[in-house]
């Protein structure tokens, strides 16, 4: 309504002064006008004053003016420009202009002043001065002015009485809509509509309104799901692995994913707005360029490459560039999405590395590899596979393996393939029911050693059998067979011989025991009889020989003796049982005192360990060695003995050392054999058979014997047996027996 | 007991050995009731009372056996054997006399009861002595069996 009001009180305003400004331009140009006229009547009054100077005439003239109340003042300059006479004569002359002006008016602090030449037959006189009051038109208009504000009032009455009338029908309507409008801009809910209330221009106004919500409620819509996709869009590409790099025409980078930070060290500050080419690799300069060009005919590349990251570090990368368009469908950049394959690429590495070795294996292998196919079609066939079928791998290859098998044993074969494909075994060794056997293709036949083993591959079961040509190990083995046989025989009969030498021997020792011990007492007998029945009768020497006859027999006898005692030892089993070494040593001493008497012996008798042994003959050891050590000491004032055990090169020994004459070691391999005498019988007495006898039952205890001695110097002989070893650590400390 | 009873049973193929036996024993005046026989068979015919001496049924049997073991024909072992094997002669003493030192022989002959075993020594000196030891020891000292410990001779 104030609209309306305000409208009303324009129109009235501009129309009264539109009035009132033409009013006041028509009263203006009358005034000048009738001043004009005035002015020219006056001049041509006073020509004749100012012509004749007369004064007089010329106020008078001037005086006429009293009629128009309009002019206020007037004035007459003669020729030379000096004020002649003035009206109203009391007015100072001061009040007048000095000097007249140009002809014409002008409007001077709401006045009106004119000068009018005095001309008389085109000769100037003198200048008329003429100032008019314009007080009358500000009556008028003040007038005017009333008239106006009674219009005013007039039309606002008549407009606020029409403008209530209105309300009702319009405003109403128009109001409901703008509290709809303020409703849907503060809640920001398109979904509010306006009533419509009439089916005039506002009906249609509401109508266009609630259209208009509508539309925009739908592009509201549509921008939220773009806005939803657009973040999602963006989710996606900012979570994902591969770098997501979009580039303009120039290469220039316009956006870099967290995937691209990634990848390439890079962060999106240090590469928007630079050239992607940065990533290129110095290899493959003119990279980038290429794609770009590809982008620009609109291709998309897919491609692996290799691109730097800000490290240095190369990064095998697989590239998918796209172009990108604009909504008119012009090109106006790229996307490259980048996947580090770096892995990929070591693992295809690897891949290769492993096949090229697996090849070379199989390659150099000595064992035929084949592999054949569900349909029994040969695929691979190495060159150990050549060699051993004589049939070059071109041959082979897409041939059924049937081929390389004796016809026989085929319709099992393919039995046995196939069985075994149904097991969930997948590997195993072949011909476990049966010996199998290969046919060369020249038709040889030759037995073989087979593995089988099944994989799948693609859904396709494939069979690898690894061969060996075992030909040569047959022929080996039955040659090994051949020689056992042979040798078994020939150890059979060796026993046999054995077993009659045996025997033979021992009936012959039996024999020495009985008949060669009966002559020797015989001649010992007779002699000894000889000697004490016919001493009488025999020349003197006769007793010296009968000595000799008989010490021969003894010794002869004795010999006999030791030669039965080491032949009973080779035959004779062990009679093992724990026996304490020292037992066996203190009983050997006290054999031994008769030999010692009258010598002076020292012994240095260490504990020994308890064994397992047979301890008759380990006694017969102590026996030997102890007494060879008295017998060997004959010659020294004092006698040292010494019996111990002890470390000696890695093995636990048992010492017997003596201080006695001793024996050049370059006969120690000599000292062990029967008969094997390092001394004259005169110095020594013996038979030889002692050491031999003692060697042989070291051994038979699984020990061995040697000496150390040197001449003059004593000799110690060291026995090791079984068992010994694990005896205690030795004492070093010695008992004096 | 007459005159005829042999004491001592001397089973010896070696007349050396005989002789030397029988020096010693008559050296020690133990030879006067001595049989001698030359091998196995003719040992178990003595003293079984068959073949040549079947005639000696009544006799009793010897004081004592002097038995080597290397014999023709019959071994002394097996001699030994057939004589304590029997219960009409194991109670007849026999010492095993022999040149070796079998021990086998040994084991065997104390297996089979022999009630001593001795081996010749090669000195003639102690073989006396153990002659003259042994005819003494079975001849004098020891107590014999009674006649009832020998069915064969009643």
């Amino acid at each position: 309504m104030a609209v309306m009001m305000l409208a009303t009180v324009l129109v009235l305003l501009l129309t009264a002064a539109a009035f009132t400004t033409y009013d006041l331009v028509t009263y203006r140009q009358s005034l000048v006008h009738s001043l004009s006229a005035t002015a020219a009547i006056l001049a041509d009054h006073s020509t004749t004053a100012l012509a004749l100077r007369d004064e007089k005439d010329a106020r008078a003239t001037l005086t006429s003016l009293r009629a128009d109340s309009r002019i206020v003042a007037g004035a007459l300059y003669d020729g030379q420009g000096n004020l002649f006479v003035h009206y109203p004569k009391q007015a100072p002359a001061s009040a007048f202009p000095s000097a007249p002006a140009k002809g014409g008016y002008r409007y001077e602090g709401g006045r009106v002043i004119l000068f009018q030449p005095v001309t008389e037959g085109g000769m100037r006189l003198g200048t008329l001065y003429l100032k008019s009051d314009l007080h009358p038109l500000y009556v008028r208009l003040r007038f005017y002015g009333g008239i106006a504000l009674l219009v005013l009032f007039g039309s606002i009455l008549v407009a606020l009485v029409i403008s209530n009338g209105l309300q009702r029908q319009i405003t109403r309507p128009i109001l409901a809509l703008a509290e709809v409008a303020r409703a849907v801009s503060e809640r920001g809910d398109y979904s509010i509509r306006a009533r419509k209330l009439s089916q005039d221009e506002t009906g249609l106004l509401t109508d266009a309104f609630n259209g208009m919500l509508a539309r925009i409620e739908e592009q509201t819509e549509t921008l939220r799901q773009n806005e939803e996709i657009r973040s999602f869009l963006a989710a996606i590409v900012e979570s994902s692995d591969d770098a997501i790099v979009g580039e303009d025409l120039e290469s220039k980078v316009v956006s870099w994913n967290a995937g691209a930070e990634q990848i390439f060290g890079y962060t999106a500050a240090e590469m928007l707005g630079q050239p992607i080419t940065r990533l290129q690799s110095s290899d493959r300069p003119g990279e980038e360029a290429l794609i770009l060009e590809e982008v620009r005919r609109g291709g998309i590349r897919h491609f692996e490459t290799l691109r730097v990251r800000k490290d240095g570090q190369p990064i095998d990368v697989s590239l998918t560039v796209s172009p990108i368009r604009n909504s008119h469908g012009d090109i106006i950049g790229s996307s490259s999405i980048a996947r580090d394959i770096t892995d990929r690429k070591q693992a295809e590495r690897d891949v290769r590395e492993n096949r090229a070795r697996l090849s070379g294996v199989i390659g150099s292998a000595m064992d035929a590899i084949i592999s054949v196919d569900a349909g029994q079609r040969i695929t691979m066939f190495n060159a150990a596979a050549e060699k051993m079928f004589r049939c070059p791998a071109w041959e082979a290859l897409g041939q059924p393996l049937d081929r390389f098998i004796p016809a026989r044993f085929r319709a099992a074969h393919r039995e046995h393939l196939a069985a075994f494909g149904r097991t969930g075994v997948t590997s195993r060794a072949m011909g476990h029911l049966q010996p199998l056997s290969g046919l060369r293709n020249d038709g040889e036949e030759f037995p073989i050693e087979a593995s089988i083993s099944h994989f799948e591959v693609g859904g396709e079961l494939i069979y690898t059998v690894i061969l060996r040509d075992i030909t040569e190990r047959k022929r080996a083995e039955e040659q090994i067979r051949q020689l056992n046989a042979e040798l078994e025989q020939r150890v059979e009969e060796r026993t046999a011989e054995l077993t009659t030498a045996n025997k033979e021997l021992e009936s012959f020792t039996y024999s020495v025991a009985h008949d060669l011990r009966a002559p020797l007492r015989h001649i010992d007998a007779f002699s000894k009889i000889l000697e004490e029945d016919c001493a009488d009768a025999l020349p003197h020497e006769a007793a010296h020989y009968l000595q000799n006859i008989r010490k021969s027999a003894a010794k002869m006898s004795l010999l006999v003796d030791d030669l039965l005692n080491l032949a009973r030892i080779g035959r004779q089993e062990l009679r093992r049982q724990p026996t304490p070494l020292s037992g066996l040593v203190r009983e050997v001493l006290t054999d031994l005192k008769e030999e010692t008497v009258g010598r002076t012996l020292e012994w240095r008798i260490q504990p020994l360990p308890a064994i397992e042994c047979d301890p008759g003959l380990m006694k017969q050891v102590f026996a030997n060695l102890l007494s060879n050590a008295v017998k060997y000491t004959r010659p020294r004032p004092v006698a040292v003995i010494e019996v111990g055990y002890r470390r000696k090169n890695g093995d636990t020994a048992v010492f017997v050392r003596d201080n006695g004459v001793g024996f050049n070691m370059k006969y120690a391999d000599k000292l062990f054999g029967v008969f094997q005498r390092f001394h004259r019988a005169e110095e020594f007495e013996g038979t030889g058979v002692g050491l031999a006898t003692v060697d042989r039952i070291v051994r038979k205890h699984g020990g061995h014997i040697w000496a150390e001695a040197a001449v003059d110097r004593g000799a110690t002989f060291y026995f090791t047996v079984a068992g010994l070893e694990q005896a205690p650590e030795p004492e070093q400390e010695e008992m004096a027996a | 007991m007459n005159n005829n009873e042999v004491e001592l049973l001397l089973v010896e193929d070696d007349p050396n050995d005989v002789e030397l036996a029988l020096l010693a024993l008559r050296k020690h005046k133990l030879a006067n009731k001595i049989h001698v026989v030359r091998d196995g068979e003719e040992a178990l015919d003595f003293v079984f009372a068959r073949g040549a001496y079947s005639h000696r049924t009544s006799n009793g049997p010897p004081k004592v056996i002097l038995l080597d073991l290397k014999l023709p024909k019959v071994s002394g072992l097996e001699v030994l054997k057939a004589v304590k094997g029997d219960s009409r002669t194991q109670a007849v003493p026999v010492v095993v006399m022999t040149s070796s030192r079998e021990q086998r022989d040994m084991i065997e002959g104390y297996r089979l009861g022999v009630n001593s075993y001795i081996q010749k020594p090669i000195d003639f000196n102690q073989f006396q002595a153990i002659i003259r030891d042994l005819g003494y020891y079975w001849l004098v000292v020891n107590q014999s069996p009674p006649p009832e410990a020998f069915p064969i001779y009643e």
